[in-house]
């Protein structure tokens, strides 16, 4: 069923060309077409029950269809004014409003009114956007369209991004992740015309530099959100830019942008000081300076990943502790520095911590645990896979927290060699758990992990277990018996 | 069932990181593990090494298996979203190291290379670490000549050293998937392809060939018995006579044959051919000379280094006879070129003649050990057979079919058959 309305999406906005009233003839006949040889490689197809209700439903469809368009009033469009049935298309999806526009001439005007497509997502149709889909977008959008996700479109390139821009001067949410073929003129564009622009997602758009986000500090104040992961073009004097002109900026994300440096993050919370979310994940350049100025002027900050940032020391943790009592999620996997004392006074101070993820810090012991079962009753989410250190004991502290018992979900333990069964006897208690990873925790067995199953029947224990059951073998899976032996 | 799946994806992940990140890599194996009884990675990793734990690999196959081919659905149409073209390698490498001989995972593999989401030098590494494991696998060797033919398709003309090392890993491939396995075909018949498209793109054509033959004399020196060996050789020796791009004499090869001719090194190597075959009748020009006596000098050394010698120590082993039927073919094939004459053997074995498994049922047709040749092949000598070179050669065979009648009797015995009917040498 997948093959029709990619093939309307597209051919709506590509024939889309011409204006509505002269070209719908035009458009109906391409559309109506390709439908009908649509369903007959269908029909040639293998036939199923589904597939031949479906092909009675289209039927009865086509029927209808030849009815309403034969007559030129039809008796919905009598009984039901225009505003209606707009009010109405407002609420249907993209595919279903595509095959409402091949229904007449007049749905079709309805249908493809710019205030149904607003908001659009076109991340199912990746592999079929093309420069003209956009295009005909915009077009048919103006003014209305808010939000637009490219999420995925490779083939999009600097030419529609500009017409875009042009027609559509409202947009306030862009999500172009990983549409790798533009560069620093779309973000001008956006700068020259999309004044409202709010949230932009540029992930992985790896042809973006510094030029776009001075473009953009200039022309789109009101921003919000920024995206610029894996953007590695990028350096401080952008991101300084950037911090600049937009300072109402609330989430600030360059995951692997390794030219990023202190003094960035430094820019960034002096002229940002709403900033919310923060993620610097591998910029391998932060210094503890950075993470203090984000804590002294960001009070708001309640998401930080800081995984990768191998040069952090206590310090940075420290004054987070002691400025950011709002942090929900810290992510600082790899930063292999922190010790206890941190956690310690994190702990003391970040009641409200739900996500904590500690991968490989390997200095950390069972302290850090007592301090977060004492601390932060909220935690849901905890990875400490590759913490070394970490024994029963400090399993047992966890798990007799007040956070055990309601909140924590996910547990991660692998690569943590002393952690034995006992552990998971401990675990036992903590009702809420879903999921624990084991991976390579050489003193768990078996045993220990039917045990924790037989008090928490629904956990998913992930350790290098066979199922005990073996698996039915792959590829010529053919039943031994028919259906009628195995029931007899 | 979800648990499984999680473990067999962390399992895939942890090779496929091995994979990418060791250019080095030396050998993959299965090792043999019923049970696991500790919680430990079955991934064992150590110097350029990999070994998979044999208890998960059903669990990690099947889920591979299964994900892959709802994966290939979509891929075929079309529809398969960006990001996940990208996480098909882990399941891809699984799979294929496990059972290299799905060509449907091969034809996934050239899809994603096609579409440029793996990289050819990637791949090559890859298909090696495969081909260590399973050095008969036909799959993975035509993989590699697609991802070569590609590979050759965007270098730049002029690009040797690119190419000498796509020549060298070949035959570095090669020869490992070769000493894997005995009788192994696969690998040859890749090395002569190699050979054929890589080699004759190169420049220092004569240089290769020897280096070739140098390196089969090695291989028989230590494989006596293995026909897949002799059959590389004979290709060499057929190569060097047919090139077009050899023009100096092999100086080694050619001392090497007047020295256990018992003859001076003459100054000028074409005498050779003169004391040994007798005048020509037409003068051939510098180059097919040559060749010829490259081709003559290399065969004699055979005959009289290679096969000699290697009987005198292994005796008894059936492909070194066969490999002497070759010589003596060509020989005297050769020795009638150069005088310009058209070499038949006996027409109506000619197709089976250098086959040993039709020499026995000759037993059965009438001809017994003793009887006199028929009419038929009784003719006048020409100017081969009444050179002295004929002459020492029915000499030198006779007395090899002497010498092994003690050790091989059964295998001297159908030599020499095969010398009187097949090849119609008389006085054997």
């Amino acid at each position: 069923m997948m093959g029709l309305p990619h093939v309307l999406i597209f051919y709506t906005f590509v024939s889309a060309r011409t204006t509505p009233e002269e070209g719908n003839n035009e458009l109906s006949a391409t559309v109506s077409n390709l439908a009908r040889r649509w369903w007959r490689s269908k029909k040639h197809s293998k036939g199923s029950n589904k597939e031949t209700n479906s092909l009675m439903a289209v039927d009865t469809m086509k029927q209808q269809l030849t009815k309403v368009l034969s007559d030129d009033e039809a008796l919905i469009n009598k009984k039901l004014p225009k505003e209606l049935l707009l009010r109405i298309f407002s609420y249907i999806d993209v595919v279903s409003l595509c095959r409402c526009a091949q229904v007449s001439k007049a749905w079709n005007i309805l249908a493809l009114d710019g205030s149904n497509w607003q908001r659009i997502d076109l991340f199912d149709f990746q592999k079929d956007v093309e420069g003209p889909i956009i295009e005909n977008i915009s077009r048919r959008c103006g003014g209305f369209l808010r939000q637009l996700s490219l999420r995925g479109c490779q083939s999009i390139a600097d030419g529609s991004m500009k017409t875009l821009a042009q027609l559509c001067p409202n947009v306030e949410d862009l999500n172009l992740n990983g549409c790798k073929k533009l560069t620093d003129a779309s973000c001008t564009a956006f700068s020259k015309h999309c004044s409202k622009l709010q949230k932009l997602n540029l992930d992985s758009c790896s042809a973006i530099t510094d030029n776009s986000l001075k473009a953009l500090s200039d022309g789109c104040p009101n921003l919000t959100h920024i995206n610029i992961s894996w953007c590695s073009n990028i350096t401080e004097n952008g991101v300084e830019a950037l911090a600049r002109g937009c300072r109402k900026l609330k989430s600030f994300i360059s995951k692997g942008c390794k030219q990023i440096t202190s003094r960035a993050v430094i820019c960034l919370a002096r002229f940002c000081d709403q900033l919310e979310v923060v993620n610097l994940l591998g910029c391998s350049n932060i210094r503890d300076e950075a993470v203090q100025a984000l804590a002294e002027k960001c009070p708001k900050l309640h998401y930080l990943c800081l995984s990768g940032c191998s040069a952090l020391t206590d310090a940075a943790l420290i004054a987070l502790a002691q400025k950011c009592p709002l942090l929900s999620t810290l992510e600082v996997a790899g930063c292999s520095l922190f010790t206890d004392a941190a956690f310690q006074a994190l702990a003391r101070s970040c009641r409200y911590l739900e996500k904590m993820d500690l991968d490989e810090c390997v200095l950390i012991t069972d302290n850090t645990l007592i301090h977060l079962a004492m601390g932060c009753p909220r935690i849901e989410y905890l990875t400490l896979s590759h913490c070394e250190l970490i024994t029963d004991e400090g399993i047992r502290h966890l798990s007799t927290s007040p956070c055990a018992a309601e909140n924590l979900t996910v547990l991660e333990l692998d690569n943590c060699p002393l952690v034995t069964d006992a552990s998971l006897e401990h675990l036992t208690s903590c009702h809420n758990l879903q999921r624990v990873e084991l991976y390579d925790c050489q003193l768990i067995t078996r045993l220990g992990i039917r045990r924790l199953r037989n008090h928490l029947p629904n956990i998913k224990v992930h350790a290098y277990f066979a199922p005990v059951t073996p698996p039915p073998s792959a590829g010529g899976s053919r039943q031994r018996y028919c259906r009628c032996c195995v029931i007899l | 069932m979800e648990d499984d799946n999680s473990m067999s994806e962390r399992i895939l992940r942890s090779l496929e990181t091995i994979v990418n990140n060791d250019p080095n890599l030396k050998e993959f194996v299965v090792v043999p593990a019923e049970a696991n009884t500790k919680n430990k990675s079955p991934v064992l990793y150590e110097e350029h090494n990999i070994g998979l734990e044999s208890w998960c690999v059903k669990h990690i196959y099947r889920y591979a298996y299964l994900e892959l081919f709802e994966a290939r659905k979509l891929l075929l149409k079309k529809k398969l979203p960006f990001n996940k073209e990208r996480s098909l390698n882990h399941l891809l490498i699984g799979v294929l190291l496990i059972n290299p001989d799905v060509s449907t995972f091969w034809n996934v593999k050239r899809e994603l290379v096609e579409r440029d989401v793996l990289s050819v030098n990637n791949e090559l590494l890859f298909t090696k670490l495969v081909l260590s494991s399973k050095s008969k696998s036909n799959e993975a060797f035509a993989y590699r000549r697609w991802l070569l033919n590609r590979a050759l398709a965007k270098l730049q003309k002029n690009d040797m050293r690119a190419l000498q090392s796509l020549f060298d890993g070949e035959m570095s491939v090669c020869e490992m998937a070769a000493a894997k396995n005995a009788n192994n075909y696969h690998a040859w018949t890749h090395r002569i392809w190699s050979f054929e498209t890589i080699g004759h793109r190169m420049a220092n054509f004569s240089v290769l060939i020897l280096r070739e033959l140098e390196f089969s004399q090695q291989w028989l020196s230590q494989h006596v018995s293995e026909h897949t060996g002799y059959h590389y050789r004979q290709y060499l020796l057929n190569a060097v006579r047919n090139s077009k791009k050899i023009t100096c004499v092999f100086e080694y090869y050619y001392s090497k044959v007047v020295e256990s001719l018992g003859l001076v090194n003459e100054n000028d190597p074409k005498d050779i051919l003169t004391l040994l075959l007798g005048k020509e009748k037409s003068c051939k020009p510098l180059e097919e000379t040559n060749n010829l006596i490259n081709s003559f000098s290399l065969l004699l050394f055979d005959l009289h280094n290679t096969v000699d010698m290697l009987n005198s120590i292994f005796p008894n082993h059936e492909a070194l006879w066969y490999h002497r039927r070759y010589l003596l073919h060509h020989l005297i094939k050769t020795a009638y070129e150069y005088h310009g004459l058209s070499f038949k053997m006996n027409e109506k074995l000619d197709d089976v003649a250098l086959h040993g498994t039709n020499i026995v049922n000759m037993e059965n047709s009438g001809f017994s050990d003793g009887e006199k040749q028929p009419k038929l092949f009784k003719t006048q000598p020409n100017r081969v057979e009444s050179s002295l070179f004929y002459q020492s050669l029915v000499k030198t065979e006779s007395e090899f079919i002497k010498k092994n009648l003690t050790g091989a009797l059964h295998l001297a015995r159908r030599y020499e058959k095969w010398l009187q009917f097949v090849f119609c040498m008389k006085d054997v």
